[in-house]
């Protein structure tokens, strides 16, 4: 019997209390006040979790089964946890950024009309993703995967009245289901052949499986992980889904819920990474990702969009360097891109509060820096971090990508740099036309005011794990270590390189001083090329098309699909169903009808089925 | 086994049992009923008689003390039946149906 | 004969307790001085008496001559004791006699489980229903005298059938014992008496006197029916077992669990749905005890027996005993419930959807062991009839529920809150603890 340290049981109580006493308490009675045991339960939370990275970092580790739900023969359910490196190190960030956005909530969504509701499905979604984190099973695993989407519906059509957002959710939920598809078969198929989806029973057992059944699963992986974390086919849902409210932008479309896809991969890399091929594939789509995301975070208007584009093409570049064999950079990455984009939503949140309008475009911005210096400070701060300026953040973390990229040959560098310099452009565009100006073009809102303290600070303590979490490399690798299983390489952040470092600072410079160029020299140039070339702020706005194949994927195939499905609906099931619940209804009638309520009708049948049964009895 | 109590003993169950079947009024049911409990303790007691065994017989005291506290149970019920103003019978009684 | 000269009393404690506790209620009721709440304790605390006693039991003992001691019997007799507390506790006689009969019965369930012989059984089987006939006429209903007739007719021809099939089974075998026999008339008798066994069960066609009774007696009295008679049922049968192939229980279980659930989609009274639901679920128990035969009466396979029953201890008594504190008693009176009485409507929910056996709660463990084992014993066909009926249940019991939550209610319900809306709750929280954690 292993010893479950009390934090893994917090981890679960925690946010399950918080939300029983919200829900069948504090919701009936007091709704203004659902947050408040919510928010107690973050701090446990954020604690335990604190807890269990110092215990992994000291070289502890835990795979057990906290309790075994049914059993069959040798299938069983169980509810277990696996905590070890690679789970921990993405807790830490999710729970501290989680429980920051949670207060930053508390003000944010202060006043609205559903703020209980908002709040019990926002920590619903926390309690969620720390279980998936925390699952050491496939079967577990993919219910929390389920829950975390289930999660992000909600609370992207948080504002009901909005058909936008309504339509949003259900496109966000729909391209998640197609994703949830490739999982579930994949999860299906392993537990069809070994029973078990066990992380540490797959992996000791990885090398000798099947090739085939290894490629489809790693395939079913990569496609569930394309849906949830937005890479290139289906990741038409992640901007969209920016209609809600910023806490939930900032806390699942930015930090936490779209790197789940990520993760999955990290964790089934044992599985993944020995199928000949599927590596690369995983590079280039992720590549192309990047690139084409942030091209088009460079023509889009609204703040959150921008920074929507921005979260594709960084998870982009966390799957470039998955394909590369980097699982260390790229969750490395994963966690700096949690702390600065969340902190960069927040700004935008910010924003949009001071401006009392629940999102704002840069023709409705300009000139900020006045108003709000203390959104602008932490901005600047969470965008230097996402260019890579040194020694923020995400300097070392884009700067390990980069050095495996360069190793790997040129096409990989040559994509590398595009990355770093396309995220210097897009980001330093965005900083330079929200903050400075205001340009002829702008109209920024007469009374622009600074957020409560209560949305300044938790964005500022995100601010600093923007800028310093970088400079715990080691540290995190040696995390990382403690939960690798042995027959696997173990994944090591690269050593910085001069060489490398330098190209990276370059492209970033490159993409700064463009920026500079295009928004400050010449102040209207972004409003210029697009009247003067309809046609291709139009092709921008379809994502160069990509969206006009999805509209007509959805017209074509998903009507299609969806009118047979209404005839076999109609034709087939509705009548099967009638005519059953009609027999059923005959059946019942003729049934009830033998109870005459006669003792005498009754004895007779007693004596019938004792006289059956014997008769029976005498033909066996 | 003895053909004559065993024929006896069958007997006795069937008109019991028809009895209890066929007829409507709640005594002669009982009756019935009676018939055939005693119709098991006869081919019990001739059993227990062939074989010279006591177990049997102490089962034929038992099973007779049990029906003697069936019956005060059943006639109670056939009474109160008579007292709440309905003729004992099972046409009486058919509230409870469906 | 010796037995007679030595009974081995210390299997027989708890029954010795009931017995002392039923002449100490009587005794107590001969005077005028002693209150009825005192004589309702009196018997409640025998009943936890009895329970202590129990735990003392030494059930892994050899087993004397004419008892036999298993852990089955000493789980069963646990719920025996368990079904008879909340009744006890709730019930409003008129005089001491009521609270002695439900101990008596208890006490002939107890027998039951201790048995090991067939007149033991027998006397174990009357010492059960000829108290329960008196309780059902003592009720509050209307029909209640018509019930008890009927109930008394149709078990005294039962046990009638049980004598007779015994009578046969002894001269085939010249023992009382449970030995099967091989002989034409020897299997002829043990038919006989598995017939017995499954008119208490209520399996069909030989439930007609279930629906009937259930409906005329108060609420506590039919949870206590369905849970601890049904139970000792349950235990009879298992005695019963060595003498009789599975497939006969599998087919008849198949039936029962159909049957059963289409009858109740008509039902207007609830208490008359809910018997209907009941002899549903008496076929899930009978196909577990099927699979247990067919298993070799597996240990394992007998938990899933016990662990039906357990749960069904808990919905059920849950379930009637919210008609008893709402006090409903036809369909249509559940309208609109779940508004004008949000917290009990709760707990009704989670009864009927673990009724429904919808996961997480006690009734999909349930089902589910029950499935798994006979899935295992080989009992497909009716496995696949099992999951049909299971399935026409949900019109119902979701039925109801919609009927609480999405339905206007007409009238305005009376409030009284009573003493087992306690119970109601602790049953509904059970079941779904239990369903959560199915191995406690």
């Amino acid at each position: 019997m292993i010893q479950i340290p009390l934090a893994v049981y917090l981890l679960f109580l925690a946010p399950l209390t918080a939300l029983a006493f919200g829900f069948f308490i504090l919701r009936p009675w007091k709704p203004e006040w659902t947050h408040i045991p919510i928010l107690i339960s973050c701090v446990v939370v954020t604690i335990s979790t604190a807890f269990l990275a110092a215990f992994v970092y000291s070289g502890h580790g835990l795979d057990g089964t906290l309790f075994r739900w049914m059993m069959a023969g040798d299938w069983s359910i169980v509810f277990g946890v696996r905590v070890d490196g690679i789970g921990v190190a993405v807790l830490s960030m999710v729970s501290l950024v989680g429980a920051l956005i949670h207060f930053y909530a508390a003000g944010y969504m202060k006043g609205d009309p559903g703020f209980s509701r908002f709040f019990l499905f926002f920590h619903l979604f926390y309690l969620a993703m720390i279980g998936l984190l925390v699952s050491n099973n496939y079967v577990q695993f993919y219910l929390f995967w389920e829950l975390v989407g289930a999660c992000s519906y909600f609370l992207i059509a948080h504002w009901l009245h909005k058909p936008t957002a309504r339509r949003a959710a259900l496109q966000a939920f729909m391209t998640n289901r197609v994703g949830d598809f490739g999982l579930m078969l994949a999860v299906l198929l392993i537990l069809a052949r070994y029973h078990n989806t066990r992380f540490a029973m797959l992996y000791t057992i990885a090398p000798g499986m099947a090739p085939e059944l290894l490629a489809l699963s790693g395939f079913l992986f990569f496609w569930a992980a394309a849906a949830k974390s937005a890479q290139f086919p289906l990741y038409f849902w992640l901007p969209d889904a920016m209609e809600g409210p910023t806490p939930v932008s900032a806390l699942m479309h930015a930090a936490t819920m779209v790197t789940a896809g990520i993760f999955l991969l990290v964790r089934s890399w044992p599985l993944i990474g020995s199928v000949p091929g599927l590596p690369n594939f995983i590079a280039a789509v992720g590549a192309a990702t990047a690139i084409g995301a942030a091209l088009l975070a460079c023509t889009q208007k609204d703040l959150k969009r921008i920074l929507a584009y921005s979260t594709v093409s960084h998870l982009g570049l966390m799957a470039f360097a998955l394909g590369l064999g980097q699982v260390a950079a790229a969750l490395f990455h994963l966690v700096v891109h949690g702390f600065f984009k969340a902190a960069l939503f927040l700004c935008a949140g910010n924003v949009a509060h001071g401006s009392g309008k629940p999102t704002v475009s840069v023709d409705e911005a300009g000139g900020l820096k006045r108003s709000l210096p203390l959104t602008y400070a932490c901005f600047a701060i969470a965008a230097m971090s996402l260019a890579g300026v040194w020694p923020l953040a995400g300097f070392y973390s884009k700067d390990a990508i980069l050095d495996a990229a360069c190793e790997r040959g040129p096409w990989a560098m040559a994509a590398g740099l595009a990355i770093a310099m396309g995220g210097a452009l897009y980001i330093s565009r965005m900083l330079f036309l929200t903050f400075f100006g205001p340009r002829a073009e702008q109209k920024p809102g007469e009374h622009v005011h600074e957020a409560p303290l209560i949305m300044i600070l938790p964005v500022a303590l995100i601010v600093v794990g923007a800028f310093s979490v970088g400079w715990l490399g080691r540290h995190f690798t040696h995390l990382l270590l403690s939960g690798w299983p042995e027959t696997v390489p173990l994944p090591v952040l690269p050593e910085l390189s001069a060489k490398v470092s330098g190209m990276g600072l370059a492209a970033m410079g490159c993409g700064v001083a463009i920026s500079y160029v295009l928004t400050m020299r010449l102040p209207s140039f972004d409003w210029d090329w697009r009247r003067r070339h309809p046609g291709l702020e139009a092709a921008f706005a379809c994502d160069l098309g990509w969206r006009k194949v999805v509209a007509w994927f959805a017209a074509v195939v998903v009507r299609g699909a969806d009118r047979i499905g209404r005839v076999f609906d109609h034709e087939v099931l509705d009548a099967a169903i009638e005519k059953s619940a009609d027999a059923c209804q005959k059946l019942s009638q003729t049934g009830s009808s033998l109870a005459t309520g006669s003792l005498s009708d009754s004895l007779w049948w007693l004596m019938t089925g004792a006289a059956a049964l014997l008769a029976w009895a005498g033909l066996r | 086994m003895n053909p004559l109590v065993w024929s006896a003993s069958a007997t006795l169950f069937l008109f019991g049992l028809a009895a209890l079947i066929l007829r409507r009024e709640l005594l002669a049911m009982f009756l019935g009923l009676e018939l055939m409990v005693l119709a098991a303790v006869l081919a019990l007691g001739e059993t227990a008689a062939r074989l010279g065994d006591s177990e049997g017989f102490v089962a034929v005291l038992l099973i007779l003390a049990i029906a003697a506290a069936e019956a005060v149970v059943g006639l109670t019920l056939i009474l109160r039946v008579h007292w709440s103003g309905r003729p004992p019978e099972t046409e009486a009684l058919r509230e409870l149906k469906g | 004969m010796i037995w007679l000269l030595r009974p081995p009393l210390e299997l027989l404690q708890p029954q010795a307790v009931l017995a002392v506790g039923a002449l100490c209620v009587l005794a107590a009721g001969a005077s005028r001085r002693v209150g009825l709440g005192l004589i309702k304790a009196m018997a409640g605390a025998s009943v936890l008496a009895a329970l202590l006693m129990l735990m003392t039991t030494p059930f892994w003992a050899a087993s004397p001559p004419l008892l036999s001691s298993d852990i089955l019997g000493w789980a069963f007799q646990g719920l025996f004791l368990c079904a008879a507390l909340p009744l006890l506790y709730l019930m409003k006689p008129a005089d001491e006699i009521p609270p002695a009969l439900v101990l008596a019965s208890v006490l002939g369930m107890g027998l039951i489980a201790v048995s090991g012989n067939l007149l033991m059984l027998f006397i174990g089987l009357e010492m059960m229903s000829l108290p329960a006939y008196l309780l059902v006429a003592r009720s509050r209903s209307p029909q209640a005298l018509e019930g008890a007739v009927k109930y008394f007719f149709a078990g005294s021809a039962a046990g009638a059938i049980f004598l007779m099939g015994m009578a046969l089974h002894f001269a085939a075998t010249g023992a009382l014992s449970l030995e099967p026999s091989t002989d034409p008339l020897g299997i002829a008798g043990a038919f006989l008496m598995i017939a017995t066994a499954l008119f208490k069960l209520g399996a069909v066609p030989l439930h007609f006197w279930l629906p009937d009774v259930y409906e005329a007696s108060d609420p506590e009295l039919t949870a206590f029916f369905s849970t601890g008679l049904k139970a000792a049922a349950v235990l009879f049968l298992t005695r019963l077992a060595p003498l009789a192939p599975p497939w006969a229980m599998a087919w008849a279980a198949a039936l029962t669990i159909l049957f059963g659930a289409l009858v109740a989609l008509r039902q207007k009274n609830l208490q008359r749905l809910l018997a209907y639901s009941s002899i549903s679920h008496a076929g899930f128990m009978l196909l577990a005890v099927a699979a247990w035969m067919a298993q070799g009466r597996s240990p394992r396979a007998s938990l899933a027996v016990f662990f039906y029953l357990a749960a069904y201890l808990f919905m059920s008594t849950g379930t009637f005993l919210w008609l008893k504190t709402e006090g409903v008693s036809e369909r249509e009176e559940m309208r609109g419930l779940g508004k004008a009485r949000p917290l009990s409507a709760a707990a009704l929910a989670v009864l009927l959807l673990s009724l429904a056996g919808i996961p997480p709660t006690a009734g999909f463990a349930a089902k589910f062991l029950v499935f798994w084992e006979a899935f295992k014993a080989g009992l497909y066909v009716p496995l696949i009839l099992a999951g049909l009926g299971a399935l026409v249940s949900l019109g119902y019991y979701l039925g109801l529920i919609r009927d609480m939550y999405f339905e206007e209610g007409t009238k305005p319900l009376a409030s009284a809150p009573h003493p087992a809306r306690a119970v109601v709750l602790a049953c509904a929280i059970a079941s779904i603890l239990l369903g959560l954690m199915p191995w406690l």
